[in-house]
């Protein structure tokens, strides 16, 4: 499952990639024919200054897009996006529900009873399966970006922009740890993938729709707070759906997102921990 | 351990390795008082639970090695050869049947070369040759001055294998005997001839 998961990311990031690169001869032809147009005379002055203006824009965006730097950009931001963090929250939710499933914890805990540690070792794994997979879909694009660009002729980039991407990973990396966090302590607590996607899922869902626009909730939402991070659709339903917008906000990580977004990790964990502590393991009785 | 579905075999022995906590009453394991002290305790203590979970992908090897974190390859490689899997030792858990389980079950509790050694249910879908082996694995290690608790319905493999024997129902034990003390008489028939057994 967890190998799906990142198969699923690599094959998303390298879609968007290809779906990016088809845009731009598309929007080369368009400027192309209607220039062919505009020499017939067909069109006035104030129609082709309004193309060229409106055209030249899209594709100067496209062609910056194409820089495979840029690229990896775009897929760090989309590992901070819903869908990224959805794949970290599949991931932890996949990997701690099996060992339930297969009975694993009564094995450890017959080994290594302090439960507070077992419960530790599984938050650093996750933790670290977070920045693998962030760094795998970054490295994904990158790549994508440059077999696309020597496939499309397009100028390979000089690498400068490799350094942005790295700076940009921590604000994918945080929401994705965040949510992944919580759906491992649901899958702890209900022993059960399905409620830890369930926890995480519907925690993005009522924050996204419920708490965001509302007052002092804002201030203490992850969504709210994830949005310093990447850039976060306002509208609460879209917020739900796609996290960024244009790309990455000006400017460093502010402690006070990191504090928030660290404090709900905190709380989760702490419940897990109250939890686990009282939680009968093994099969049930004979 | 022996007693009918429900007599509380399994819950007892999950309040001793700290699976279960006990809503009241007192519980030693080796003499350390449990839940508080089991980290003393664990240590010198082998547990073959009744339905044991390994990692189906990883090789037994890996799976042995991630429950002996310390011990040295040639260790690993040891514990299974004691129940005759080392050929299979690279093989992946989830080819293994039934009974292969259980031997890689037994041969995780016994990789410490534990003083006290506890197993519930360790005879359940075991083939003939299988129950012999594991019998004569036990009877060795009892033969070496180590314990051996098991809790098992198998009472003629319990008769062929065990010092002494104890009847739990609901929760309270309720007889036991050394067997030397049976005389003439089979422990089936000492089992059923116990009040309100039938």
């Amino acid at each position: 499952m967890v190998l799906v998961v990142v198969l699923a990311g690599i094959g998303l990031v390298v879609a968007q990639a290809i779906s990016n690169y088809e845009l731009l001869p598309a929007a080369q032809t368009r400027f192309a024919d209607y220039d062919h147009l505009l020499q017939g005379g067909s069109i006035t002055a104030d129609q082709h200054e309004q193309f060229v203006a409106a055209n030249t824009t899209e594709i100067e965006r496209l062609e910056a897009t194409l820089d495979p730097a840029a690229y990896g950009g775009l897929s760090a931001r989309f590992a901070g996006s819903a869908v990224g963090v959805l794949l970290a929250v599949f991931m932890a939710a996949a990997f701690v529900g099996a060992e339930f499933r297969w009975g694993y914890w009564s094995m450890l805990l017959v080994r290594e009873p302090r439960r507070h540690r077992l419960l530790a070792s599984k938050l650093v794994t996750i933790a670290m399966a977070t920045i693998v997979l962030a760094t795998i879909l970054v490295a994904a694009g990158y790549v994508a970006g440059l077999i696309l660009a020597a496939l499309h002729d397009v100028p390979a980039a000089s690498g400068s922009g490799f350094g942005a991407v790295m700076a940009a990973l921590p604000r994918a990396w945080i929401p994705a740890l965040l949510y992944a966090v919580i759906a491992t302590v649901g899958s702890i607590v209900a022993r059960s993938s399905l409620a830890g996607v369930g926890t995480a899922g519907g925690l993005i869902m009522a924050d996204g729709l419920l708490l965001s626009d509302i007052g002092v909730f804002g201030n203490v939402s992850p969504v709210h707070r994830v949005a310093n991070l990447v850039e976060v659709s306002q509208s609460p339903v879209r917020s739900v759906i796609w996290f960024p917008g244009g790309g990455f906000p000006a400017g460093g990580i502010a402690a006070a997102d990191v504090a928030v977004l660290f404090g709900w990790a905190a709380v989760a964990v702490l419940g897990a921990v109250l939890v686990v502590r009282r939680t009968e393991y093994g099969r049930q009785s004979d | 351990m022996v007693g009918p579905n429900g007599a509380g075999k399994t819950t007892l022995i999950k309040t001793l390795v700290g699976l279960a906590r006990a809503d009241e009453g007192e519980a030693h394991l080796l003499g350390y008082p449990v839940p508080h002290t089991l980290v003393q305790a664990l240590p010198r203590v082998g547990v073959m639970l009744d339905v044991p979970g390994f990692y189906p992908r990883l090789s037994l090897r890996s799976n042995l090695r991630m429950l002996a974190e310390g011990l040295s390859p040639g260790e690993v490689d040891g514990a299974l050869n004691t129940v005759g899997l080392l050929e299979r030792a690279g093989s992946k858990v989830r080819t293994l049947s039934h009974g292969m389980r259980q031997r890689l079950a037994c041969a995780a509790a016994l990789i410490r070369d534990p003083a006290l050694l506890i197993m519930d249910e360790p005879f359940n879908g075991l083939d003939p040759p299988t129950v012999r082996d594991l019998r004569q694995l036990l009877a060795e290690r009892g033969a070496r001055g180590k314990t051996v608790f098991i809790s098992s319905h198998q009472l003629e493999e319990l008769e062929k294998l065990c010092s002494h024997v104890a009847a739990i129902q609901r929760g309270r034990v309720v007889a036991a005997i050394a067997l030397s003390e049976l005389g003439g008489t089979s422990l089936e028939d000492w089992f059923f001839g116990l009040e309100g057994w039938h």
